[in-house]
Order: structure tokens, then C-alpha cells, then sequence
């Protein structure tokens, strides 16, 4: 019996000496890295929860502790049950709360630096305009009770028909408006709007005809001069340029602030201010 | 008040966290919440607003009813009763709420859109409970307070997501605050709030330009485009800020959104978005897919109930919720349609047609909710192909996508799955290779993570005062 059992010991040790058994166990090491890793998954953990919480309470505290040195002890609404229940006093709380919020301008000058980050394009110091209209006015378009015949948002009219309105003095001294519509070539350009800026007024007489014109200046100049007195009829607020009166007062004398790229037309005699203007 | 409220983060959340961390007990953690809730509700408003979580006493007895009446087979048709009146009683809520207690839609106001959900999303817990109770899926609670946890948890009422009273129960007794889900939660509100203001703001003014007052082809594309991936990112940042508030708390819950799939095409884009309330109602209409695949008619017949009851939400305030209805039904359609028989058709199709797909397919609704009339809608199709207008793109449009490019591709990489995989997968082979490596990226993830969360302040900080 015992010599059965130590032969078969015999025979399970030859068998096991013949499978070569590594000296490095490489999944011994994998296990050792993962524990590792384990390890410092929660000690990362735990310095991304204390970073974080450190900052939300540095930063709660501070919008709490520091103010914008603003007071405003007339509007403050004291706590009473009639005030706390019609809600009158949170929102006192939250308008307060939001008023003394700490160095706004600065905030808005390092969100405008830091925004940079955005895109390609952004540079330090100069603010950044997103293209968001203020809220409350958001204007669409689209929405047009006419209908249109040529062009979005403008009922009938090509979305870059320009009216013009030419005022002329004939020999009696009578003054004629006349109105047309017309349409840059090419379309004009997608600037619907023109910065007051970037458009100079210039007014050329002759003794029968006063024509004013507006020319602009940008990156891409038109190839006609146009005349813009009217814009699209969708417009909700004023525009910057403001159809005219047909009285020649409205206009200047020739005062071109800005070197025009094209001039004015029959400009034969000195402008005689007296005429056209009333 | 809204969690991207200021006063919120800054003061609201930070000591109600404190004073719930004071105790260890799930009754005074649950105190804390409801006092806290009523607080966050009522903010600015008149406390008559409070006057809805009447409903919790009425859902709390029907609830009781529902058990007594289903009888023991559970079957009972008495037990019905129940669920019919709380479903009264919540759609009651909802309607005075919505039209007491909010603004007027006005001009277009994204914000507007998800600020309605809020009475939703409380009303549909209570029903879900009756409904729940007399499934039999849970018991009757017999603690009102532990109800009204549940109903009333601000954690739950921006965005979601619509959690069943029987998965919380067992959190609303007893829950634990540990380090890791503080942890995880800071995290989800952290990267949420940059999502609901950063990247919100980001869009607003996408749209703002391209469906401005300069119509352009590539406008139109891209000013539509932006005011869905607007609403997106606003609801799944309220989302992601929710779950991280409930982590905070102690509550796991599921997440409301999943990512966006090509292969289930817009079907599961709109179900993908706001899924446990989608989860909910296909469940109670029937069509959970549980017993098969539901019949054409009845998928058509839900769907179309589901979009009557979007649009007729929606315009209860006013009547610029039209746009809301037909968009409602114009994605009820497409749902069927794609059920019936062109999602088979299209799934031997490469991933970048389906992608194409879905950028069409959420174009066209989002023009649908965007305007109020459909000539206004006819007029803005018009412009995609160019009749209208002769330019492709603005001055305005193509300086907007310059200079706001490197948030446009993060934007790109949290919407597009397959590349956030391959981030991730990227950034995991890194933190694989050793301790030091592993640190260096959870590093990188800290502070960007904390970079988030200054820059989202600091735009909240410009936008309150206006400067």
C-alpha cells in the first residue's frame, strides 16, 4: 500500500517536471501593476473631490464675503411673513445677492482673455462679440405676414433692394423728390446694416440738382454708390440710417470725413447753400 | 429658481449639503431635503406656487386606495379608479402651474421649452406611484414623509430623470453619503453646469446669427441645427447637474439620457433623450417590447397620444406652443415610419449615411418647434436650398465659427459617441501605461474639470450684471 502511494507520487512528480514553470510570472506582475493602480484610484479620488470642494467653497465664501462695494439701502425689503410668502423677499435676496457680486468688469475682462481658448481668430484685449443679441430681442426673419415675391423677410422686395430717394431743385426752385428702387450689383454685400462709422454723407449740387449720396467704406466696396434712405420694411427698430425728410435741410454741406471712392457726380459749380436749404 | 442660479451653486447648494452632512440619519437627511425643496421651489414666486404639492396627499391616498382595490389577482378593474384620478388630479397641477407660474414664451426663448418640464416631471412621479402600486410593481407607502422625499426632492425637478418610487425606496430609508459619490457627484455638476451655460451660450449665439437678421444658406443649416444642439446640451447639463445633486445626497439613479446611436436612428435619438420618462410611458401604453414587437397601428396610435399630449402641453401658456405641437407630430411620424419598415431598410447602410440621416431628420423637426407659422417655416426650408436668398454664408456666421471653433469640437466629441470612445480609450491607454502616467491624466482631468467650473461662473457672473 505504501509503496503504491510513493510510486504514484513518483510518477505525478515526473509528469509535473516535464511542464517548464517560469522563473517571472507575468501575470503575477500584471496583478501587482493593477493593484497598484487600484490603489491610486482612490488616492487620485480623493485629491480630485478635495480640489474640487476647495474650490466651490473658496469661491462661495468669497462671492459671499466680498461685495462690489455697492450699497443700496433704500430698496431693502425686510423679512415679514407677508413679504416671504408673496415672495417678495427672496427675490430682494437674489437681486442683492447678484448686485453685490464681486469685481463684475474684472470677471468680464478675464472671461474675454480667457476666451482666446475659444478659437482661431480671438486675441487678448479686444472683447469678443458672440453674435448674441441682448435677450428680449430676437427678431426672426422669417416670420412675415406678406407674401413674398422675391426674397426672405422682405416683403416683395429683393432682400438687398435699396430705396432711393433723389431730392432735386430745378430751375424755378422747386424741389422734386423722386424714389427708386434699385438693386446693387452683384447683390451688393451681406451687411444689411451699416455702422454709422464706416458711411459718410456727401452731398453734390449743381444749380438743378441735388443728389445725395452715402458711400461706405469696408473690406469689400460696393461697385455702385448706393443711396441707403429706406431699409427693409422687417426692420423693428431704428436703423442707423434714418429715411430722410425730402427737405434738403436734413443734408450737410460738403463735409466728406472719410476719403470716397467714388465722386460725386455733376459737380460742376461750388455748392450753393443758400439754394436747396429752406 | 433654476441650478444654474448663482444663489444656487454658490450658496443654496454648498450649505444644504453641509447641514445634511451634520447628521448620519436618513429621516433628518430626508427633513433637510424637503425643507430645502420648498425653499428652492417657492424662490421669487409666491408660496401659493406650493399649493401643487397638495398633490402628495392626494397621491398618497389614492396610493392606499390602488393596493386595497386591485384586489388580490391584481387584476380588478375597481383598481383603476385610483390611477384615473390621480391622472386628473396631476394634469390639473400641471395646467395651473404652467399657467400661473410661468412666463410667457414671447420671442423665442430656448430656455422656455425646458423650464416647462419642471411641474411635468413632479406630476408624473406622482402618477407613476398610483399607476406603479396598482401594477403591484411596488407596495403602498404608508409614510407620507418618505413620499414626500420623493415627490418633492428638488434633485428631480429641473430635468429629470423620472425615477419609480419602488427603485428609491430603499434610498429614501436608508442611504449613505460616502467620498466616492461625492466624489462623482461634484464631477457630473461641475462638467453639467458647463454644458448648460457654456456650451448652451455657445449655440444661442450660432442660432442667433444664422437665423438673424442676415439670411444665408449655411445660416439657416447651421442657425437650425444650433437650436436643437442648444436645447440639447441645456437639458442634458440640467441632467447631468440633477444626477450629480442626488450623488451629493446619496441617491444613485440612472442616468436620463443615452448617447446617440446612428444605428437606431432618430427612433433612438428621441428615445435616447429623456428615456426614463420615454421608459415610463412606453411601459404604461404597452409598447416596452417586453412581449414583442408592438403592431404598426398601435406604435402609430401612441405615438400620436404622446405628441397630442407634447403639443397640448406646450400650449397651454400660449400659443406659441404650435410649433411645439407640430414638431411633436412630425417625430411621432417618423417614429412609426422608422418602426414600420425603413429602419430595417436602412440598416445595412454605413454609419455616415445614418449620421446624414439624423442631422436631416432633427434639421426638419427643430425648424418644426423653432417657428410659430408654417409660412415662416415654408420661407426658412426655402433658404436651405438657396431660394431666397443668394448668399451661402455671412461675414458674422463664418467669423462666429472661427472664433468659437475649439468649443464647437468639444461640443462635437460629448455628442458623437464613436470619438468620445476613441478619446477616452486614448486618455485610458495613457493612465495604463504607469502610476506616474495615471496621475498625470487624472491630473489633466481635475483641472480641466475645475477650468469648467470658473469659466461657467465667470459667464454667469457677466450675464447676471449685465456688464
Amino acid at each position: 500500500m505504501e509503496s503504491d502511494i510513493r510510486n504514484d507520487f513518483k510518477r505525478l512528480k515526473s509528469q509535473a517536471d516535464r511542464v517548464p514553470v517560469p522563473e517571472d510570472c507575468e501575470e503575477n506582475d500584471r496583478a501587482i501593476g493593477f493593484l497598484e493602480r487600484e490603489m491610486g484610484v482612490g488616492h487620485f479620488d480623493s485629491l480630485n473631490l478635495l480640489v474640487l470642494s476647495a474650490l466651490l467653497i473658496f469661491v462661495a465664501a468669497a462671492f459671499l464675503a466680498v461685495s462690489s462695494g455697492k450699497v443700496d439701502d433704500n430698496d431693502k425689503v425686510g423679512l415679514s411673513a407677508k413679504t416671504f410668502l408673496s415672495g417678495e423677499y427672496t427675490r430682494a435676496l437674489t437681486d442683492n445677492y447678484n448686485e453685490q457680486l464681486p469685481i463684475p468688469e474684472t470677471m468680464k475682462k478675464i472671461e474675454e482673455k480667457l476666451s482666446v481658448f475659444y478659437g482661431l481668430g480671438n486675441s487678448f484685449g479686444e472683447p469678443e462679440k458672440n453674435g448674441k443679441l441682448p435677450s428680449g430681442y430676437e427678431v426672426s426673419p422669417f416670420e412675415s405676414d406678406e407674401d413674398d415675391e422675391g426674397g426672405i423677410g422682405n416683403s416683395g422686395k429683393h432682400e438687398n433692394t435699396l430705396k432711393v430717394t433723389t431730392v432735386i431743385t430745378d430751375e424755378n426752385g422747386e424741389t422734386v423728390t423722386t424714389e427708386e428702387e434699385v438693386t446693387a450689383k452683384n447683390g451688393g454685400t451681406t451687411a444689411l446694416t451699416r455702422p454709422p462709422e464706416t458711411s459718410s454723407t456727401t452731398t453734390a449740387f449743381n444749380m438743378y440738382t441735388t443728389t445725395k449720396s452715402e458711400t461706405t467704406t469696408n473690406n469689400n466696396a460696393p461697385s455702385i454708390t448706393t443711396t441707403t434712405t429706406t431699409m427693409a420694411t422687417r426692420a423693428t427698430k431704428p436703423t442707423e440710417t434714418e429715411p430722410t425728410d425730402t427737405e434738403p435741410t436734413d443734408t450737410e454741406p460738403t463735409e466728406s470725413t472719410e476719403p470716397t471712392d467714388t465722386e460725386p457726380t455733376d459737380l460742376t459749380d461750388p455748392p450753393d447753400t443758400s439754394g436747396p436749404e429752406e | 429658481m433654476v441650478y444654474t442660479d448663482l444663489i444656487f451653486i454658490l450658496a443654496v447648494f454648498p450649505l444644504t449639503t453641509v447641514v445634511s452632512l451634520l447628521d448620519r440619519s436618513a429621516e433628518y437627511k430626508n427633513m433637510v431635503l424637503i425643507l430645502t425643496s420648498l425653499l428652492f421651489f417657492s424662490w421669487g414666486r409666491s408660496f401659493g406656487v406650493c399649493l401643487i404639492f397638495l398633490t402628495v396627499v392626494t397621491d398618497w391616498l389614492l396610493g392606499l386606495g390602488a393596493a386595497k382595490l386591485r384586489g388580490r389577482s391584481g387584476k380588478d378593474p375597481a383598481g383603476l379608479l385610483p390611477v384615473a384620478a390621480s391622472a386628473v388630479l396631476n394634469v390639473l397641477a400641471v395646467i395651473y402651474y404652467n399657467k400661473n407660474f410661468l412666463p410667457a414664451a414671447g420671442e423665442v426663448q430656448t430656455v422656455w421649452y425646458v423650464q416647462n418640464l419642471s411641474a411635468v416631471y413632479y406630476c408624473l412621479r406622482g402618477f407613476s406611484y398610483v399607476y406603479d402600486v396598482y401594477k403591484g410593481k411596488t407596495g403602498a407607502e404608508k409614510n407620507i414623509f418618505c413620499l414626500m422625499t420623493y415627490m418633492l426632492s428638488y434633485h428631480f425637478m429641473c430635468a429629470g430623470p423620472l425615477v419609480r418610487y419602488g427603485d428609491i425606496q430603499s434610498q429614501i430609508r436608508s442611504r449613505e453619503v460616502t467620498g466616492d459619490k461625492l466624489n462623482t457627484g461634484l464631477n457630473c455638476i461641475f462638467l453639467g453646469l458647463g454644458k448648460a451655460v457654456i456650451l448652451s451660450d455657445l449655440f444661442a449665439g450660432l442660432r442667433q446669427t444664422g437665423l438673424g437678421s442676415e439670411i444665408t444658406t449655411a445660416g439657416s443649416w447651421i442657425g437650425m441645427l444650433s437650436f436643437a444642439a442648444e436645447l440639447y446640451f441645456l437639458f442634458t447639463g440640467l441632467c447631468d447637474i440633477s444626477r450629480g445633486l442626488c450623488l451629493t445626497c446619496g441617491f444613485v439613479l440612472p442616468a436620463n439620457y443615452r448617447e446617440i446611436d446612428p444605428d437606431e436612428l432618430f427612433s433612438g435619438f428621441a428615445g435616447g433623450v429623456n428615456c426614463t420618462v420615454v421608459g415610463f410611458f412606453k411601459d404604461l401604453l404597452g409598447i416596452s417590447g417586453s412581449g414583442g414587437a408592438p403592431s404598426a397601428v398601435r406604435l402609430t396610435f401612441c405615438s400620436g397620444l404622446c405628441a397630442l399630449m407634447t403639443g397640448g402641453f406646450y400650449m397651454v401658456k400660449d400659443r406659441a406652443g404650435m410649433g411645439a405641437a407640430a414638431a411633436a407630430a412630425a417625430a411621432a411620424l417618423l417614429v412609426t415610419a422608422e418602426q414600420a419598415g425603413l429602419k430595417k431598410a436602412m440598416k445595412g447602410l454605413p454609419a455616415a449615411v445614418k449620421y446624414i440621416y439624423l442631422l436631416l431628420t432633427v434639421t426638419f423637426i427643430a425648424g418644426l418647434a423653432y417657428f410659430d407659422s408654417f409660412g415662416a417655416f415654408r420661407r426658412w426650408a426655402m433658404t436651405l436650398v438657396g431660394i431666397g436668398t443668394p448668399y451661402t454664408l455671412s461675414v458674422a456666421m463664418r467669423d462666429l465659427l472661427l472664433h468659437r471653433l475649439t468649443l464647437i469640437i468639444i461640443a462635437f466629441f460629448a455628442v458623437c459617441a464613436p470619438a468620445k470612445k476613441w478619446l477616452f480609450s486614448a486618455g485610458d491607454k495613457l493612465s495604463a501605461r504607469s502610476r506616474g502616467w495615471y496621475g498625470s491624466v487624472r491630473a489633466v482631468k481635475t483641472l480641466c474639470t475645475a477650468l469648467v467650473f470658473i469659466m461657467s461662473i465667470m459667464t454667469l457672473v457677466v450675464r447676471v450684471t449685465g456688464v
